[in-house]
């Protein structure tokens, strides 16, 4: 429990600093940011750290960190001082703080308790998150090293892993604590992030009367956020016990939950493909699905893509940038309404006059790439149009689009400069745009998918446009229209100009131009209900603006892609998976204040239209089948002790190589190259020479020491290299030639080759323990001729190259 | 001579205390010091003579431990360090803090920690001259008694006349205090020096700086750029020193203070942590210090809060801070931090609650306080035998000292339901505290070795390993060799002995090698008897309240374990 507290404390220290600075960026806010302040905290402290790290201002280890957070302290004293309403502000919003912390408290020991079931760090790329999370907390140098190629720096989007880091040295935990520690931190900071902005959105639309309503429309988001799933749930959930019927699987694109229908003559093996072959009779004696990770299937609802969403992502427990993003993407979000509730125009000039705000800004812009790259086009157009929107509100369109430009270029010029060693360092997987000329998904899978979501912020139009006059709403609509048309325009010339127009029609599919038209309505319709509020000058113009940017981001991944390594065989999969991900996000926000909004119109005997969001209210209830099955599901299945060391697996199953880590972690230096198994697999060839067997590195335990251990190995997970760092020859060529190294020392039939290529790969420890004793069984020589054994415990090994150095002493 | 009654000082903190970070307001009156009546003779007065006696404690507690302290904890990492500057090879134990710096200058004239110790001490002589100018913040009398605090505060003595980078720390913290407070615009040269000296030093002054910046910019007190010009130039020459290793060459940007305060959580500057020391040697300081917060608080409801007391508080949260976070770390260092702003904080508190005890109504005191006393010293004379025994006694002991407790309990609490006489409580608590207090200073001033707060500690016997290691090599030749695993802790007992082998295998011609027990002696080598040691540890008797218990009454009673080393010579051809 004592990590657990450290770190909680940690996190509230670092988010009770930076309430000066959210008081300033959020004052208009109703609890003046203050739910905001805790990804704020943690982004300007990371920042310090990561700066100064390079600066060799701070040095290496829980000194560093802390001084990280004290930098911290200063500059919110800075901000403080120079802020004459700060006292006042802090007395006003004092509650609002005091719900923020308890929600954040509350959220996060509800995650903690959740993840205390299953803490292995263990499976999917979690290996890999560890291993970015030990290099920022081990690197003796920074931008951190690259544990999985030694001698590089990380080239990946590393920035959540150096605020965890910094969290983690903070609080004092170990790593594998901290990781654990950092989804709940994730999970309780997205939640008071989205409750801030969606009850300061909800707020500023609801008036005075109805503003009691804003609280709900901050519980619809936090529960649409992380607690709402996809739909296919509820069909898991019956089918599991049995109850089906073949239609209506089929028509909601699902069949493959149900069992093949009995074979009759002939079995044609494409018939089984799209069912479920196992047994007919129901697959579970619970009350939820038994059946050994079903909620995985929630994630891959739309075929060869992925359709990840909040939930899905902390109960699987990946601490992916994605994920360690959400609150930080919030923020940004926060900070887009802040701006647009502005009332002076921002112009470039207003970078001299608020420099400090200028300062933060690029800090947090530059930030979404840092963290996911994938983040910062999205979301600083979002700001971008904020800040043009504010300025429009003073100016007419050609005073406003140059002044936001002059406003907007600095900015831009700041965040990508604050961030200049990691651009430096960074290689992007992404190598094209390209028009998605493949089968579109499927109307029964966008609606388990993204139907709730989208139908609750379609909401906002039964408001939206009741009272505004019939010509101003034709207006809006009409002009509304461009937004679904232009991305479509794009779509048919980019297709056209590289000869795929005619195939991208055929290939579509019927059901798919269906989903593509729904999206383009829902586009429209969003996008009109913003500009009736708009030109209304109406408060509630945030919450339709942010839904047509979410519809619009699930519409544009049926049009387009971003070229990646996974081109061949699955080219929209990650476009889809980043896209909709972040439209889930937005269309939480926008959805929680719209339902809400609505409710509070129907009840209010405002508006007859906006008893639609009751049967939307009860889809927003059945997407809660999903958290409550799969979590059951997934705690169910666990037997082991209850801890929040993600670790604790290893030490339970496998002592010597949990002491072999811990020896490892005190006895080497930061900086010290580790050899460790390729992960290949070796075997004898009919001639009796070592031959691989399986060249299959990735997703497994290869590179497991360096992962754990932050120290650095020549060669870890081969693929991910690749895909951190381009697939070129150059690329590949060094990372076999390493591979090959290192399976050279441990297939060394002379012993004499084992130093001078342990000094090659600039190694002074190399390491035997179960994947080596697996991976090289029979073909390892004899280490202990040439190397010293200096730790051992039993089938776990770590050797060192003999020293042998003169020193004086006078 | 003449003396006067130490009632005559100033005792409240002067009303006209300077505002942390607000411009100068000009010179103002100086506090009357009553020294010298021309005409009249030397007239001493009491004041003067009770701060004489007290910096001689001071003084006294800290001579002590410069001869008869083992090398150990930071002092023996930074006195390593030390040596391999000093021989032109400085490694990572060299953190070019200016004490470091000192210290290597030293060592070229003498071997011996002593040097870098007395250099240590001199500076730690200024700390009474800086509490004398706190007269006019802290009050006469609180000064005073801050000065008494700090005196005989253990881990401060430990760190007092200790050769390590740290060695300038405390005195510097003091002075800065001094400066901060000070109602005048600091002149430049002397802005621009403090500025280099918190750069160079150690990491005990950061709390207090971290505290006077944020107080300051939290009042929206920007510096103008005569004030920040010679901060920065002072910085900027500190950070430029301490980068060129003070002409040891240069070794990339490097801010002593900082890279002191992340050694703080890194390095084994002590065998037990910092919240075990803590347990050990600091409870009455911070229980005084807790009291003085307390009554800042209710002071700075009614708005009489002098500044001072704000700064003093922020200096004490930071360092609280530090201490928190490096809790289950092994550093005796912000035990140090600590202890500074709580002891100026405890002075000028103590005054006020020693006064009002005095004015107290002591009818029912005078026979209630001394019956718990009583109380308490057969209780605690039962628990000090299940100490001696390890053993929690019988039911029919735990009853009693249950009730000897209670009674006490009770008669105290007596004392305190009455309005009138509840400050004359201060007097137990200050009985209650001198012992451990007490015990705490006279272990560290006068048997430092054997308090857990100087540990892990490079054992005398390992210079007479070296000793006898030099002699061999001398007589039969062939190299001595030190196993890896000692070579960091063999650096500071095997100084001046000519070339050492670090190997991990033996080589044929070694005369002598240190081999780490656990490993299988080296061919052809005969084991040399004796018990070596390369390092002691002596652990915090924290592991349950008897052993704590037991400590305290015998101090030699903490587990000592010894880091074993083999020495094996090779036998005669």
């Amino acid at each position: 429990m004592a990590p657990v507290l450290a770190f909680w404390a940690a996190a509230m220290v670092v988010g009770a600093c930076a309430l000066p600075v959210a008081f300033v960026l959020f004052r208009r806010f109703p609890d003046a940011g203050a739910g905001l302040a805790f990804p704020l905290g943690l982004v300007l402290s990371g920042y310090a750290y990561f700066v100064l790290r390079i600066g060799s201002v701070l040095p290496q280890g829980r000194g560093g960190a802390v001084l990280a957070v004290v930098a911290l302290v200063v500059a919110a004293a800075a901000v403080a001082g120079q802020d004459r309403c700060f006292r006042e502000t802090a007395r006003r919003f004092a509650p609002g703080a005091l719900a923020a912390a308890g929600l954040f408290t509350l959220c996060f020991f509800a995650y903690v308790s959740y993840r205390s079931y299953v803490p292995d760090i263990a499976g999917t790329e979690q290996p890999m998150d560890f291993m970015y999370l030990n290099a920022a907390i081990e690197s003796p140098t920074y931008p951190p090293i690259d544990p999985w190629l030694a001698g590089e720096r990380a080239s990946y989007y590393y920035f959540g892993y150096v605020q965890s880091g910094l969290l983690t040295q903070v609080a004092g935990v170990a790593p594998e604590e901290g990781y654990n520690l950092t989804l709940a931190y994730t999970f309780a900071a997205a939640a008071t992030s989205i409750a801030c902005v969606a009850f300061a959105v909800a707020r500023w639309a609801l008036g005075v009367r109805l503003r009691r309503w804003a609280f709900v429309a901050a519980g619809v988001s936090v529960g649409f956020l992380l607690l709402a799933g996809s739909l296919s749930a509820v069909f898991e959930l019956a089918a599991a016990h049995g109850n089906y019927n073949r239609g209506l699987y089929e028509a909601f694109g699902v069949e493959w939950l149900i069992p093949c229908p009995e074979p009759t003559g002939n079995v044609n093996p494409a018939d089984r493909v799209n069912c479920f072959t196992g047994p007919t009779e129901p697959r579970t004696t619970s009350w939820y699905p038994t059946e050994f990770w079903f909620w995985w299937r929630g994630s891959r609802v739309i075929p060869n893509t992925i359709t990840e969403f909040p939930f899905f992502s902390f109960l699987l427990g990946d601490m992916h940038p994605h994920v360690m993003s959400l609150p930080l993407v919030i923020l940004s979000l926060g900070l887009a309404a802040s701006l647009w509730r502005g009332r002076s125009p921002l112009a470039a000039r207003t970078h001299l006059q608020r420099p400090g705000w200028t300062l933060a800004l690029g800090i947090i812009l530059g930030a979404l790439a840092f963290q996911n790259a994938w983040d910062l086009l999205t979301f600083a157009a979002v700001v971008g149009a904020a800040v043009f929107l504010r300025n429009l509100r003073r100016a007419p369109f050609m005073q406003a689009a140059p002044a936001t430009l002059g406003y907007l270029w600095p900015l831009m010029v700041l965040a990508v400069a604050l961030y200049a060693p990691w651009y430096r360092d960074f290689s992007s997987q992404a190598s094209g745009f390209y028009a998605y000329v493949g089968e579109g998904t499927r109307p029964a899978h966008a609606f388990l998918q993204f139907g709730p979501l989208l139908l609750a912020s379609l909401m906002a139009c039964t408001w939206a446009f009741r009272r505004a006059p019939l010509a101003e709403t034709r207006n809006a609509l009409l002009l509304a229209l461009w937004a679904p048309l232009v991305p479509l325009l794009g779509w048919m010339l980019l297709a056209s100009a590289r000869g795929d127009f005619s195939t991208a029609i055929e290939q579509r599919g019927a059901g798919g131009w269906v989903t593509l038209t729904a999206y383009a309505v829902a586009v429209w319709l969003l996008t009109g209900a913003f500009g009736v509020l708009v030109r209304g000058h109406s408060r509630a113009a945030v919450a339709p603006a942010l839904g047509a940017v979410g519809a619009l981001l699930i519409y544009g991944a049926e049009l387009f892609l971003i070229r990646d390594v996974f081109f061949g065989g699955q080219p929209r999969l990650n476009t889809v998976f980043k896209l909709t991900y972040q439209a889930w996000m937005l269309l939480s926000l926008a959805g929680g204040v719209a339902l809400a909004m609505a409710f509070a119109q129907a009840r209010a005997r405002l508006s007859r239209a906006a008893w639609l969001g009751a049967p939307v209210a009860v889809l927003a209830v059945l997407t809660l089948v999903y958290p409550v099955t799969a979590t059951a599901n997934r705690v169910g299945a666990s037997t082991a002790p209850t801890t929040i060391d993600g670790l604790a697996y290893v030490a339970r199953n496998n002592p010597g190589e949990y002491a072999l880590v811990q020896w490892l972690r005190t006895h080497t230096a930061p900086g010290d190259v580790v050899i460790e198994g390729s992960g290949r697999t070796w075997g004898r060839g009919q001639d009796a020479r070592p031959v691989v067997t399986n060249a299959g590195v990735d997703y497994g335990e290869s590179g497991r020491i360096s992962a754990r251990t932050g120290r650095a190995t020549p060669i870890g997970w081969y693929f991910h290299e690749v895909q951190w760092r381009g697939q070129t020859e150059d690329t590949t060529r060094e990372l076999t030639y390493r591979q090959d190294l290192v399976d050279g020392i441990y297939l060394a039939t002379d012993t004499r080759t084992i130093i001078p290529s342990m000094r090659e790969a600039g190694a002074e420890y190399l390491v035997v323990g179960t994947i080596e004793n697996s991976r090289y069984a029979g073909l390892m020589p004899r280490f202990d001729e040439v190397l010293d054994p200096v730790f051992r415990m039993e089938n776990a090994t770590v050797y060192r190259i003999p020293v042998l150095e003169q020193v004086r002493t006078e | 001579m003449t003396t006067e009654p130490l009632q005559d000082a100033t005792l409240e903190p002067a009303d006209d205390a300077p505002v942390i970070g607000a411009r100068p307001a000009g010179r103002t009156a100086s506090v009357p010091t009553p020294a010298v009546r021309p005409g009249a003779g030397i007239e001493i007065s009491g004041a003067m003579l009770a701060w004489g006696v007290l910096g001689a404690i001071f003084l006294a507690l800290r001579l002590g431990p410069i001869w008869q302290a083992p090398v150990g904890g930071a002092e023996w990492i930074h006195l390593s360090g030390a040596w391999q500057a000093r021989i032109g090879d400085p490694d990572g134990r060299f953190v070019p803090s200016l004490f470091q710096a000192l210290s290597t200058l030293i060592l070229h004239i003498s071997s011996s920690e002593v040097g870098p110790r007395i250099a240590a001490f001199l500076a730690s002589a200024s700390i009474p001259v800086a509490l004398w100018m706190l007269r006019r913040p802290l009050g006469e009398a609180g000064a005073l008694l801050a000065l008494l605090l700090i005196a005989i505060d253990a881990p401060a003595i430990a760190f007092g006349a200790s050769a390590s980078a740290l060695g300038f720390d405390v005195p510097i913290a003091l002075w800065l205090f001094v400066l901060v407070t000070r109602d005048r615009a600091l002149p430049p040269w002397l802005a621009g020096a403090a500025a280099f000296a918190v750069v160079t030093a150690g990491p005990i002054p950061l709390p207090l700086t971290v505290a006077w910046a944020t107080i300051t910019l939290a009042r929206g007190v920007r510096p103008t750029r005569d004030e920040a010009l010679p901060l920065a130039v002072g910085a900027a020459l500190g950070v430029i020193a301490a980068s060129f290793r003070f002409g040891l060459g240069f070794d990339g940007v490097r801010i002593p203070a900082l890279d002191l305060f992340a050694a703080s959580f890194e390095q084994p500057w002590a065998s037990s942590t910092a919240m075990d020391l803590a347990l050990l040697y600091s409870p009455p300081l911070m229980a005084a210090a807790a009291g003085a917060v307390a009554h800042a608080v209710v002071a700075s409801r009614r708005g009489d809060l002098p500044q001072t007391t704000v700064l003093l508080v922020a200096w004490l949260v930071f360092a609280a801070g530090w201490f928190l976070a490096s809790a289950g770390e092994a550093t005796p260092a912000p035990l140090v931090a600590m202890a500074l702003p709580a002891a100026l904080l405890a002075g000028p508190a103590l005054v006020d609650a020693l006064q009002a005890m005095l004015r107290a109504e002591w009818r029912l005191a005078r026979w209630l306080l001394p019956m718990s006393g009583l109380l308490l010293l057969f209780a605690l004379a039962i628990v000090i035998h299940w100490g001696q025994v390890n053993k929690v006694g019988d039911v029919q002991e735990r009853v009693m000292t249950g009730l000897l407790l209670g009674g006490a309990g009770v008669a105290a609490l007596a004392v305190a339901l009455d309005r009138r006489s509840a400050p004359a409580l201060l007097a137990l608590g200050l009985g209650v505290s001198a012992f451990p207090v007490l015990t705490g200073t006279f272990g560290v001033a006068l048997s430092a070795g054997a308090e857990p707060i100087t540990s892990p500690v490079s054992p005398a016997q390992a210079r007479e390993l070296r000793d006898l290691a030099v002699a061999r090599a001398a007589s039969q030749g062939g190299p001595i060799v030190i196993h890896p695993q000692f070579a960091d802790a063999a650096t500071w007992p095997f100084r001046q002995s000519g070339d050492l082998t670090i190997a991990s295998r033996v080589p044929q011609d070694a005369a002598i090698a240190v081999w780490p027990t656990d490993l299988a002696p080296p061919e052809g080598m005969v084991p040399v008897t004796g018990a070596w040691s390369f390092a002691r540890h002596k652990a915090a008797p924290t592991t349950g309240p008897l052993r704590y218990i037991r400590w305290f009454t015998h101090r030699n009673a903490a587990v000592i374990t010894s880091e074993p080393a083999g020495v094996y010579m090779r036998t005669s051809k």
